[in-house]
């Protein structure tokens, strides 16, 4: 089922077999959300660049961001983000011992989870 | 610097770059929510300040030794075969260098 390393220790890396726990879950998803974020740099670059260019080009780069289908990648993104900057925080508190016990790294894998989709939706609504 | 340093490197820094890019879009999104650009010559003379210039093209560093850290780590976990992961790897970093040296041209350009 798992493979050796050069070293001779079993890694067992199939994240569709695996039954993570919630810390896991999170960090999987501060993956995932990075590897989006990164997709979306030449995007965001191209979009800075157009709204810098002229007044037209800012018009333009302002409806760009306005239909529904911009609306959902935004989210999307904003999602990320969120993620991305929680789990982060979580983990430099992790680093230097903060949160380390048993129910408090739990509690704030949840506290991830729950308030990056939540505060994208708010932010999505406040900033658009 | 030596094969079982290069380990810790990247460790420091991609928590030292997370720092700087968390405070960064802390500061990005406060703003937008509380004073967002009122127009293309406010938007363009708050990109084109010289310390906020100075911040974003720094930022622009740090996104790219912080995108590469964790997509390098994300490839030597999941993508085994040496000659994909080396080629993803050649993709992904020319991928990033492009794209930084783009951003410092647009942001440069902001400047004139």
């Amino acid at each position: 089922m798992f493979t050796l390393t050069r070293n001779g220790k079993p890694t067992y890396l199939n994240l569709l077999q695996i039954r993570l726990p919630v810390p896991g879950f999170m960090s999987i998803l501060h993956r995932v959300s990075g590897v989006f974020l990164v997709l979306a740099i030449p995007i965001a670059i191209y979009v800075l660049e157009l709204s810098l260019r002229n007044p037209e080009g800012y018009a333009q780069a302002h409806l760009l961001l306005d239909g529904w289908f911009a609306k959902l990648v935004l989210l999307g993104l904003l999602w990320s983000l969120l993620h991305h900057l929680f789990a982060g925080i979580r983990y430099l508190l992790l680093d230097v011992d903060v949160g380390i016990d048993k129910p408090a790294y739990r509690q704030s894998a949840w506290a991830v989870l729950i308030a990056a989709p939540v505060l994208a939706v708010l932010l999505l609504g406040a900033l658009t | 610097m030596s094969r079982t340093a290069t380990g810790l490197r990247a460790w420091v820094v991609q928590r030292a770059t997370a720092i700087y890019l968390g405070v960064f879009f802390v500061y990005l999104i406060g703003h937008w929510l509380v004073a967002p650009p009122a127009d293309y010559a406010a938007w363009r003379a708050w990109v084109g300040h010289p310390v906020m210039n100075v911040a974003a093209v720094l930022f622009v560093l740090a996104l790219l030794l912080h995108a590469w850290v964790g997509m390098r780590d994300i490839l030597i976990d999941y993508v085994h075969p040496t000659a994909l992961r080396v080629g993803l790897l050649g993709v992904i970093g020319l991928g990033l260098i492009a794209c930084a040296l783009w951003a410092a041209t647009v942001l440069f350009l902001a400047r004139l």
